[in-house]
């Protein structure tokens, strides 16, 4: 028995419109590297049977997988019914990663924030907050709704997964869930990177899958890539655009600033008598005037729970989470007599804990530092509260507190127009401090000039060499040097008296 | 090509709940990354500390990098074994020495379902280990999945010297 799974194709950007015969096609464009790519995508005997009553079908994409289906039964059938995928939106795929497990515990479960988080996965990405007419817009929301929170709480995950499934089941018996067996799983990353697991079976044998059944059959199946490869005239048009968006935007661009951070901790949180459950998580969104990021960065993140631990007075978390951002500054024609503003984190710690009871523990924003190099910053953090006792007690007992509906309100708030701002009458209460180890790489045009001075000063490297590939310049001199040490080697050699006569040499 | 090079040592570790502990370690690089020279991976040795609760490895690191962009600048993943507990920590190596004092301390968390941290610790074994350690300690993307607990900080002192950056138009 020998299953051939050789069907990504890669199809003219030009013409996306071209639909394979079989099937469903997914134009997946979005966060697919460069190109246009069409996978063709094939339903399981499941999928058929289940989409074929139209009262199963729950979402606008089942509602279109039920009319294609009904289209290929009238056409006369499938001819492959034995493997089949699940993309991204299929509901398999977000089970899947729900039930992911990080460590080798049997009793793991999800945790709350795992199972919030897999229902919300995609957050949309130019998600600005609402415009609001007036000042006297709502600061604290008191009931959150659940688009709310979803917006508020949730990343963007940056992979898309296809899964490539097989239905090993005997024949006859096709369409049961327990058969099916994930044959290959392609990633797309952020970075356009595409990542096929397992890889493609080129020189070494057939993969293998063993079934438990009575008889314990053996599927092999081999992974080829079986996508065109690009024609060197349609590669250097891909090529010359972007040389052409790159150039167009180099004009203005003034300065790319590229950052490597680090949450390092969280300290002095909630000094109650069960903080052992107690696990601030934090989230970090920009919110950037006029800088630019790539498409497919993420501008928010949320790090794990992490009990806290006591260390001196203070109660601390160590999340270590890294996370980098990239972003490009570009000065438009207004901002000549305009200073620029740096771009601004905004983050917020929220506790989650043994009992699943959710509260703000406190709001910060730093603006990223403007100098290049190591900082270290400890921000300081607090949250609205709430009058009264009921509302303490509520706090303590059940959890839940007031909200920011507008995390830049913890600075200017993006709806502010006037001149003073005043936030008389926000009740707040001082909570902990959240560090973050900050490094910043800087890269502009203005920088040549100086850089230039301090590579003529070289460094103790440069002189050891011998490790990267050494500019022209720098071999030639080193040539040059070469020789002229054989030439005073030569010279010594040579009796004194035709020295003097070619003193001219030595001047070298 | 712009170069990184990383010269320092593993120093210490202080504040687990075990003295008896060895670490392994990963150097982890986005795809435009060349490791020049020296070990991506390595292991300690298991140290006993007979006075305070520091334990000391001074396993020496040294390591070279050549790239070409700036993405995916390289980190570095500890792992703290003893037993059956798994300690892991992210540090990266864009630490630049300020003149004089040059000893950061990056804190590590110890992964695995808070309830169950606990008991592995008392009982010795079943304590939850990370599948895939590399990627949740450097990646950011499926943190949330897990649960932790600030257990330890683990001393590190780097040195690194970069290279040919200024050439790149590249502050750092």
């Amino acid at each position: 028995k020998r299953g051939r799974l050789s069907k990504a194709t890669r199809e003219d950007p030009q013409r996306p419109g071209v639909r394979p015969r079989q099937g469903h096609l997914h134009p997946l464009t979005q966060g697919w590297g460069k190109a246009a790519f069409a996978l063709y995508l094939w339903c399981s005997q499941f999928e058929v049977d289940l989409y074929q009553n139209e009262s199963a079908c729950q979402t606008p994409l089942d509602r279109q997988y039920h009319e294609e289906i009904l289209k290929l039964e009238k056409a006369g059938g499938r001819k492959n019914y034995r493997i089949f995928t699940y993309t991204d939106h299929d509901r398999f795929t977000n089970l899947e990663e729900h039930c992911q497990k990080v460590t080798d515990s049997d009793h793991e479960v999800p945790s709350y924030l795992a199972e919030r988080m897999a229902n919300v996965r995609r957050r949309r990405q130019d998600h600005r907050p609402v415009e609001a007419s007036s000042l006297k817009s709502k600061i604290i929301t008191w009931e959150p709704s659940e688009e709310f929170i979803k917006n508020n709480h949730v990343i963007n995950t940056p992979v898309q997964t296809m899964y490539i499934m097989g239905d090993l089941g005997p024949y006859g018996k096709l369409g049961h869930r327990e058969y099916e067996h994930v044959l290959c799983t392609i990633k797309v990353d952020g970075n356009g990177v595409i990542t096929v697991k397992p890889d493609f079976t080129g020189t070494k044998g057939a993969y293998r899958i063993e079934l438990d059944g009575e008889k314990r059959e053996v599927w092999k199946y081999t992974i080829e890539n079986a996508s065109l490869q690009v024609q060197p005239e349609e590669e250097e048009r891909e090529q010359h655009v972007f040389r052409d968006l790159y150039s167009r935007h180099k004009e203005y661009l003034s300065g790319l600033v590229g950052s490597e951070f680090e949450t390092v901790s969280v300290k002095g949180f909630s000094v109650m008598d069960f903080s052992r459950f107690h696990s601030p998580l934090c989230s970090c969104c920009p919110f950037l005037p006029e800088w630019s990021s790539p498409a497919f960065q993420q501008l928010s993140g949320v790090t794990q729970t992490c009990a806290t631990k006591t260390v001196g007075w203070d109660n601390v978390a160590y999340f270590c989470y890294p996370f980098t951002l990239e972003m490009f500054f570009t000065q438009g024609d207004e901002l000549e007599d305009s200073l620029p503003q740096w771009p601004v984190l905004y983050f917020e710690v929220l506790s989650l804990d043994f009992w699943q009871r959710y509260r703000v523990e406190g709001y910060g924003s730093l603006v990223l530092p403007a100098s290049p190099g190591l900082h270290m910053l400890t921000i300081p953090t607090w949250r609205p509260v709430e009058l009264g006792t009921v509302a303490e007690l509520r706090r303590f007992f059940i959890g839940g507190s007031p909200e920011l509906e507008d995390i830049t309100y913890v600075r200017i708030p993006s709806t502010f127009k006037g001149e003073r701002l005043s936030r008389f009458g926000f009740r707040t209460e001082t909570t902990g401090s959240v560090t973050f180890r900050l490094y910043c790489l800087q890269q502009s045009k203005a920088f040549l000039e100086t850089s230039a001075l301090r590579q003529r000063v070289q460094s103790v490297l440069d002189r050891l060499g011998g490790f990267s590939q050494q500019s022209s310049v720098y071999n030639v001199l080193e040539a040059f040097q070469r020789a002229r040490r054989r030439m005073q080697e030569a010279r010594e050699s040579l009796p004194q008296d035709l020295i003097s006569t070619s003193h001219l040499a030595s001047s070298l | 090509m712009a170069e990184v090079h990383v010269i320092g040592q593993l120093v210490g570790a202080r504040g687990f709940p075990q003295r008896r502990l060895f670490c392994t370690l990963g150097l982890h690089t986005g795809g435009v990354w060349k490791l020049l020279s020296g070990l991506g991976s390595g292991q300690t040795q298991v140290d006993d500390p007979q006075a305070d609760d520091v334990a000391y490895r001074c396993r020496p690191l040294d390591v070279h990098f050549a790239t070409k962009g700036l993405q995916g600048w390289p980190k570095l993943h500890q792992a703290a074994d003893w037993g059956a507990v798994r300690c892991w920590v992210t540090v990266f190596a864009t630490y630049r020495p300020p003149p004089g004092a040059t000893r950061p301390a990056s804190p590590a968390t110890r992964g695995g379902p808070g309830r169950n941290s606990c008991a592995s610790v008392w009982c010795g074994w079943g304590g939850p280990q990370l599948r895939n350690p590399e990627a949740v300690a450097t990646g950011a993307a499926d943190r949330f999945r897990l649960c932790t607990e600030a257990t330890s900080t683990v001393h590190l002192q780097l040195g690194v010297l970069l290279r040919h950056f200024g050439r790149y138009r590249v502050e750092c």
